[in-house]
């Protein structure tokens, strides 16, 4: 699938943000607990060629993790899921995105370090955006550069969600987009 | 006209160019250079990293004390594909190294560099490049060696003679082969379990007598040690095997330290240990297959992986006459860059190609202290013809996570810090968004490099003649 057919979709919605306020939003009904659908192609690298050199074509994923639990807080929404393992015993990845319009701040433990991720949702139709920006470090970009990754959860069916991430490449490096079907646990 | 008299031609005129008073050296100061290579031998075997089994490692230990231990020294996965990284300066893909093929005689070695400035050159241990035709026409002096010792192939073939289903072709029997300039390679001994576990002291004996004779001569020279432990089967001499305590591999590790201080002692005992260039470092992660699985230290994989207990390996370096004592770094340095860099001490830099991409960079100011960083920011990993990695600063990027050869994990593609994360164990991708896009930059560098200057074929006969994409 082209980038530009998978942002046609995000593109008009960002617009939403500036929209009306959340409390006057009509939702669609994404709350739930969804789990990703991992073809068994998925897994496997796609050998492309880049120059003379195979290029194993693996996927950087949705950027989140599967089970996804979504829910509704007032002028939120929440998305958790859990990162390390259970023996681990740490609490699931915990993220609020403003539906007003605000950014919410979140500061997650990902990995070995403490990430910032500022966030906002919008919603139009089956389609809710939720658009995150994360500092860059020090020695990628100046500091302020923000990377932002735009995400469109599509109902396609009650139990079918469809979820396009758009990773915006910073400094002119290329756009990264990954499109994945999550499916409602029942 | 031959090759090497091509390549020491253009060394000549290039000499002839420079003129009077220019900056450069004679051929009385130039160094000596041992570089010393081992197998398979992982960075927690070292005393200057740690020695997780506590075999004391003084002559390897002194190389750094003396000099300076590299911290992220980098190499490729595999024996082949690191032996062409080496040699040439460039990523074993663009020579299409392979196991069974070798490299074509294309591709210029140090070897072939330094003798065409009037270097004596030997190899003494194992080759690997040659493929499986090599006495044909890839024997070591097809690549710039006056004369050789070894095997051709790898340490394993030691098991056919007890083991010949382990041989694809039960009728071959492996031997050590010996070499020289203008003969033909004739065999020394059947190479088997026996002849394994003295293959290093030999080539170590023999590279003193060929130094020896390099100093009488009044010539520097150019050793290439690569010794064959601690590669399975890890069998050490006789003389340390069942003597540490710590197993077969802390015997073999016993055994290479013993043959580094044979050749220490034969430099000092020379009186050229001040202006010799001594290298040592090993050609991969450490041994994976049991039971003589080897350690990578504080990183996570074996050889024929990516992981960086595959890729970082230990490198120690000394040359009391530019290089500071007591000094190591966690810059990235590439076993590729030992050409350039070497090309650089000898004070003849036009030895290393200029028709072909050389990957390689000079980083002898970096180790003469001139210079805080290396210079080097990224190395790309590859696996067969595939790119599987990239390593950039402290971050590494795996397009195609394999911990271990023959397992991945979906989804595949991971983000590790290695200074926050350094055993790869949390993938990271998620916190940083921004890194896909700036890997697939270093990526797109790589491939436009080979749209003009495309990679050897794998198995490309010689002679070969290289196609250029303007």
């Amino acid at each position: 699938m082209s980038i530009r057919r998978l942002l046609v979709p995000v593109l008009p919605l960002c617009a939403a943000f500036a929209a009306a306020p959340a409390s006057a939003q009509r939702h669609p009904p994404v709350e739930g607990t969804w789990e990703e659908v991992v073809e068994e192609a998925d897994t496997r690298p796609i050998v492309a060629q880049r120059g003379d050199a195979g290029f194993p074509v693996g996927t950087m994923g949705s950027g989140w993790g599967s089970p996804l639990t979504i829910s509704w807080q007032g002028a939120r929404i929440v998305v958790e899921y859990p990162f390390f393992s259970s023996y681990d015993l740490q609490a699931p990845l915990h993220f609020e995105f403003g539906l007003d319009g605000s950014e919410v701040e979140n500061d997650v433990t990902i990995g070995a370090s403490r990430s910032r991720v500022l966030g906002r949702a919008a919603s139009v139709g089956d389609t809710v955006v939720i658009v995150t920006r994360q500092p860059v470090p020090p020695e990628v970009a100046p500091a302020g550069v923000m990377a932002e990754v735009r995400r469109a959860l599509t109902l396609l069916a009650p139990d079918t969600l469809r979820m396009v991430t758009t990773r915006v490449g910073v400094r002119g490096a290329p756009t990264n987009v990954v499109e994945t079907t999550w499916a409602r646990r029942r | 006209m031959s090759r090497r008299t091509i390549v020491a031609a253009v060394a000549l005129v290039a000499a002839l160019a420079v003129p009077a008073g220019a900056p450069g050296q004679t051929a009385p100061d130039r160094p000596n250079v041992v570089l010393m290579f081992p197998d398979n031998l992982g960075w927690g075997e070292v005393g200057a990293y740690g020695s997780v089994r506590g075999v004391p490692t003084p002559n390897i230990d002194s190389i750094a004390a003396q000099g300076m231990r590299l911290d992220n020294f980098n190499v490729e996965f595999s024996c082949t594909v690191s032996r062409s990284a080496l040699l040439t300066g460039r990523y074993a893909i663009r020579a299409g190294a392979a196991q069974p093929t070798g490299i074509t005689l294309w591709e210029v070695t140090i070897a072939e560099g330094l003798g065409s400035i009037g270097y004596s050159t030997a190899l003494f241990g194992k080759w690997h490049l040659g493929g499986s035709n090599w006495i044909e026409h890839r024997t070591p002096i097809d690549q710039g060696f006056e004369e050789w010792y070894g095997i051709p192939n790898t340490s394993n073939e030691a098991q056919w003679t007890t083991t010949p289903s382990l041989n694809r072709n039960p009728a071959d029997t492996s031997y050590i082969w010996e070499q020289k300039s203008g003969g033909s390679p004739r065999k020394v001994k059947v190479f088997d379990l026996q002849s394994r576990a003295t293959l290093d002291r030999e080539s170590a004996l023999r590279g003193v007598d060929f130094m020896e004779r390099s100093v009488g001569a009044g010539k520097p020279f150019f050793l290439y040690l690569p010794m064959t432990q601690v590669h399975f089967p890890t069998l050490a001499h006789p003389d340390f095997a069942g003597k540490t305590g710590a197993g077969d591999l802390g015997d073999a590790m016993a055994d290479v330290d013993y043959n580094v201080g044979i050749i220490l002692e034969a430099l000092t005992r020379l009186g050229v240990d001040r202006n010799t260039l001594v290298l040592w470092c090993t050609d991969n992660g450490p041994e994976g297959r049991r039971p003589w699985r080897g350690s990578a230290g504080p990183w996570r994989g074996f050889y024929n992986s990516v992981m960086e207990g595959g890729i970082r390996t230990p490198c120690v370096i000394r040359w009391p006459a530019r290089i500071p004592r007591g000094r190591s770094s966690s810059e990235i340095v590439s076993e590729m860059d030992l050409f350039p860099t070497i090309a650089a001490a000898a004070g003849a830099p036009e030895i290393v190609p200029a028709d072909r991409p050389i990957d390689g960079i000079d980083v002898l100011p970096f180790l003469e202290g001139k210079r805080s960083t290396s210079g080097r920011e990224s190395v790309l990993y590859f696996t067969g013809r595939q790119v599987r990695a990239v390593k950039w600063r402290d971050w590494k990027f795996h397009y195609s996570f394999q911990p271990e050869p023959r397992v991945s994990e979906p989804p595949l593609m991971r983000l590790f810090n290695l200074r926050a994360d350094p055993h790869e164990d949390s993938d990271v991708k998620d916190a940083n968004p921004w890194a896909i896009g700036l890997f697939d930059q270093l990526l797109a560098e790589f491939a436009s490099s080979t749209d003009r200057f495309p990679n050897v074929p794998s198995g490309a006969p010689d002679p070969y003649t290289p196609t250029r994409r303007d």
